[in-house]
């Protein structure tokens, strides 16, 4: 692999990390281009401690947002990214938002849901990817399409964490712009377009 | 086969308590349909009975299998093997000819939900 390459987000196939160290990682929140230096990272395999259990759900009803921060809460100092995908270990339809609000893998009529059919189509969940820069608060909503009450409703949780330089942070409004004044960079969406 | 997405789910255990009428096995999932892949039946009616699968189409009763013969007092057991997989587009119900309150037909089926 060439130093330096240039990835871009969320490859198809197996989760592979979005920069090394010392590399530029930009990622879209707040309407900028949020860029950082990688000064460490390291993988979050998929385990039991990464399992979030939103509870229990009544039959075609949805759970309400619930906050991520038991399980994913990042620390504030050095500023942190995750990139993550996730896959529902109960019969759910998971949606995801950065915050309380902003909902992901959205058309401007739709909002798609990852299943328990998500994995049999896309067996790396490369389409579940999402990236997650220091504490913005990650929410789920789960539905339960069932025509019984689920008495828990988890979701599966994996993938990397960066810690991130906090002196080498530039915002830019345009990625040519970050990539001009950057050089190489990895650019990967978080939320907020 | 072809190639779908697909989970495999069971139903609740549904005792048929009245003859010849509609009774819900399995309520299918929002947006989904279903085959049937495995059925359990137990004959505790006291008669050789018949059960029936099928779907209730605008509150009419619409058989999709034929009659299955239970013995009394035995059980019957079909595998997907044995089972021609009709898709249900609709809630699945059985009627049992036999079955009384006290002596009911039990019925357990596994299926796969098609999404």
């Amino acid at each position: 692999m060439l130093a330096n390459e240039e990835r871009y987000y969320s490859k198809p196939g197996p989760i592979a990390p979005l920069a090394l160290v010392d590399e530029w990682l930009a990622i879209w929140l707040m309407t900028q281009w949020q860029c950082y230096k990688v000064m460490h990272y390291e993988p979050i395999p998929r385990s039991r401690q990464f399992v979030f259990d939103f509870g229990a759900v009544g039959a075609g009803l949805w759970s309400g947002s619930i906050s991520t921060r038991a399980t994913l809460q990042q620390r504030q100092t050095p500023p942190e990214a995750m990139q993550i995908r996730f896959y529902p270990l109960d019969d759910i339809e998971v949606m995801f938002f950065i915050g309380n609000a902003d909902t992901r893998f959205m058309t401007a009529q739709q909002t798609a849901r990852a299943d328990l059919f998500t994995m049999q189509v896309d067996p790396f969940l490369h389409s579940t990817e999402v990236v997650v820069l220091t504490n913005s608060h990650p929410f789920i909503n789960v539905f339960n399409p069932t025509a019984v009450a689920l008495v828990q409703s988890r979701v599966q949780f994996f993938g990397y964490r960066y810690a991130l330089d906090s002196e080498s942070h530039k915002t830019f409004s345009s990625a040519a712009e970050a990539r001009k004044v950057l050089g190489p960079i990895t650019f990967a969406s978080s939320g907020g377009f | 086969m072809e190639k779908v997405t697909s989970i495999r789910k069971t139903s609740q255990l549904v005792l048929i308590a009245a003859a010849a009428t509609d009774t819900l096995i399995y309520t299918l999932s929002q947006g989904r349909t279903a085959r049937i892949k495995k059925i359990m039946l137990m004959n505790n009616t006291g008669v050789n009975d018949t059960v029936i699968f099928g779907e209730v189409i605008a509150a009419a009763w619409t058989p999709r299998m034929p009659a299955i013969y239970v013995l009394t007092p035995f059980d019957e057991q079909l595998h997907e093997w044995q089972i021609p997989q009709y898709e249900f587009c609709s809630d699945i119900y059985a009627r049992s000819a036999g079955a009384g309150v006290g002596t009911t037909m039990d019925v357990l089926i596994e299926v796969e939900e098609i999404g």
